[in-house]
């Protein structure tokens, strides 16, 4: 071994990871040559100073902003659930589904973030809490606003579970039947109610069943499709054209209600039907959130839901550790 | 703490007791704080990037499975975390990926000073390893944090290859380099290996303790 060879070795020497018989000779060598014995020497003391090197105190006042963070995040998830059904034990994870409602838009967003390890997290009962949302204006403004730009970016992610239960229990639905057709109409293809060849105003009219059996306020659907900008090449399949129509429909009966009381039971209703919790969010906008039981069980329903050869270019995925996100988007014409 | 225990807190934090999340956030906030530290090399963005992990973390905690252990997780955040922050600050990480790629013979040496810390910071507790530290500061961030990954925190190759989605041969040959570059820098500062010697010559002798005495540690 000379010197060059030598060198190339110091490392894998350093790691152990010589064969004996390399480093047999790596030694022998080394024994003889100053040089190489300094270099190799020099290395070690290095890894012993890197690895002994002290750990830095966390200083008082991060660990205090830290807290601080973390409380106004926990406010701002502070999501005030409408319904929300107990959880089945039997479920390994859970996917969520998202819709957000846009005045003339829908967009759909898909977090499915499996859950397997908390079953019992997914046992409680969600009681929920006017008072944050008394203000049915401001929802409504913050969905137009949002619509207005176009589309949202952030993918929310669920505390429904953190949500403390301040407030009464959520009035009983009265129209489960027709919320069960919207239900399905969601969620399966083909659908049990599904109008032939639906227009948009159709659509309006012909889901109204929820609508219509509870005291929804007058303003008409039209007030919230305020012109938005088109998305960004945002050319829907015709295939897809009757599920986005028909959620969008979904969508507007609940925005036709301007008394945010019946907005939440609406919601409620909904949601219990799609066996999720629907919730508004601190942002004001409205977002159901759909367990599924598995990852691969929520995209195939979602999949189903969409006609299926277009699904992938409205899914993006995105992973932060071991969780994976998958967002789906979608803007109605 | 005991897996049984750390099992226990995780399960509360994903129920959303806040009690147990401020636990948690004592039991990480120095290894994380540290990580960010010696990837970022200055306490303003290892503040900000340490928070950004815990926000990450009180998130996505829900969604934390148990495949990798706890910590594992945590870790993988953190550098998540902090290479968004540089990537965002400067492409500089990805430019300097893709110039090591360009070359034949392996990765190419680069080294790109990084911020150092204020000079306060510098000298006030013990000033060797504090001086070690700001030569490792120097060294680009791809480097830096490969090297203490390996040397200080003793991860293997393979872990550090799946937090970094790097090959374990790209590990490995970016460690050496660390390690050359850093010596480099430790030879040129002139006195510096020799105090590093006398260190671990008093401690291989035994005298008057060890190094972590000498460190107060």
């Amino acid at each position: 071994v000379n010197c060059l060879e030598f060198k190339e070795k110091i490392f894998a020497y350093l790691d152990n990871e010589l064969e004996a018989d390399a480093a047999r000779q790596f030694r022998a060598h080394m024994a003889g040559c100053t040089s190489c014995r300094e270099e190799v020497r020099q290395y070690e003391l290095l890894q012993n100073a890197v690895h002994d090197m002290p750990e830095r105190e966390c200083p008082e006042e991060l660990s205090q902003k830290i807290r601080a963070a973390i409380e106004a995040e926990r406010n701002k998830q502070k999501v005030i659930p409408l319904y929300k059904k107990p959880w089945m034990r039997t479920i390994a994870a859970a996917a969520a589904f998202v819709i957000f409602v846009g005045a003339g838009s829908v967009i759909f967003e898909n977090i499915f973030a499996a859950n397997s390890a908390a079953p019992e997290s997914q046992k409680s009962n969600i009681t929920s809490d006017y008072d944050i949302m008394a203000d049915s204006d401001l929802v409504e403004q913050e969905v137009v606003s949002s619509s207005a730009t176009g589309l949202f970016s952030t993918a929310y992610s669920y505390t429904a579970d953190e949500v403390t239960s301040a407030a009464p229990e959520i009035a009983e639905p009265e129209n489960k039947k027709d919320n069960a057709a919207v239900n399905e109409s969601l969620m399966s293809s083909p659908p049990q109610e599904k109008p032939d060849a639906p227009t948009s105003d159709e659509q309006k009219n012909s889901l109204p069943a929820n609508a219509a059996d509870t005291p929804v306020s007058p303003q008409s659907p039209s007030e919230l499709d305020v012109p938005m900008p088109q998305a960004p090449a945002q050319t829907v399949p015709a295939s897809t054209k009757e599920e986005l129509e028909r959620a969008k429909a979904v969508a507007n009966v609940r925005l036709q209600v301007s008394d945010t009381k019946q907005a939440c039971q609406e919601l409620a209703e909904i949601a219990k039907n799609l066996e999720c919790a629907a919730e508004i969010n601190a942002d004001g906008l409205f977002c159901i959130e759909l367990e599924l039981l598995d990852y691969d069980a929520a995209y195939k329903a979602i999949c189903e839901m969409k006609s299926l050869e277009e699904i992938e270019k409205f899914i993006s995925r995105d992973k932060i550790g071991e969780m994976e996100y998958t967002v789906l988007r979608i803007w109605c014409e | 703490v005991s897996e049984k225990d750390e099992a226990l807190l995780i399960s509360r934090c994903k129920e959303g007791d806040d009690e147990a999340f401020s636990l948690l956030i004592e039991r990480y906030q120095q290894k994380v704080y540290n990580t960010a530290f010696r990837m970022m090399g200055n306490y303003h963005d290892a503040s900000d990037c340490t928070q950004e992990v815990f926000l990450r973390i009180f998130r996505s905690i829900r969604s934390f499975r148990g495949e990798s252990s706890f910590s594992t997780w945590v870790y993988h955040i953190t550098v998540n975390v902090c290479k968004d922050e540089l990537r965002s600050r400067s492409r500089h990480i990805d430019e300097s990926i893709d110039e090591m790629l360009q070359t034949s013979d392996g990765e190419r040496h680069k080294e790109i000073a990084a911020d150092c810390p204020e000079p306060s910071e510098i000298y006030e507790t013990t000033e060797l390893m504090d001086r070690l530290q700001v030569l490792i500061n120097e060294l680009d961030p791809n480097y830096r944090l490969i090297l203490l990954m390996r040397e200080h925190d003793e991860l293997s190759y393979q872990e550090i290859a799946d937090t970094l989605g790097l090959s374990i041969g790209t590990v490995k040959s970016r460690i050496n380099r660390a390690r050359i570059a850093l010596r480099k820098k430790i030879i040129a500062d002139g006195k510096l290996f020799a105090e590093i010697e006398r260190l671990y010559d008093i401690e291989n002798k035994g005298k008057d303790g060890g190094i972590g005495e000498l460190l107060g540690i």
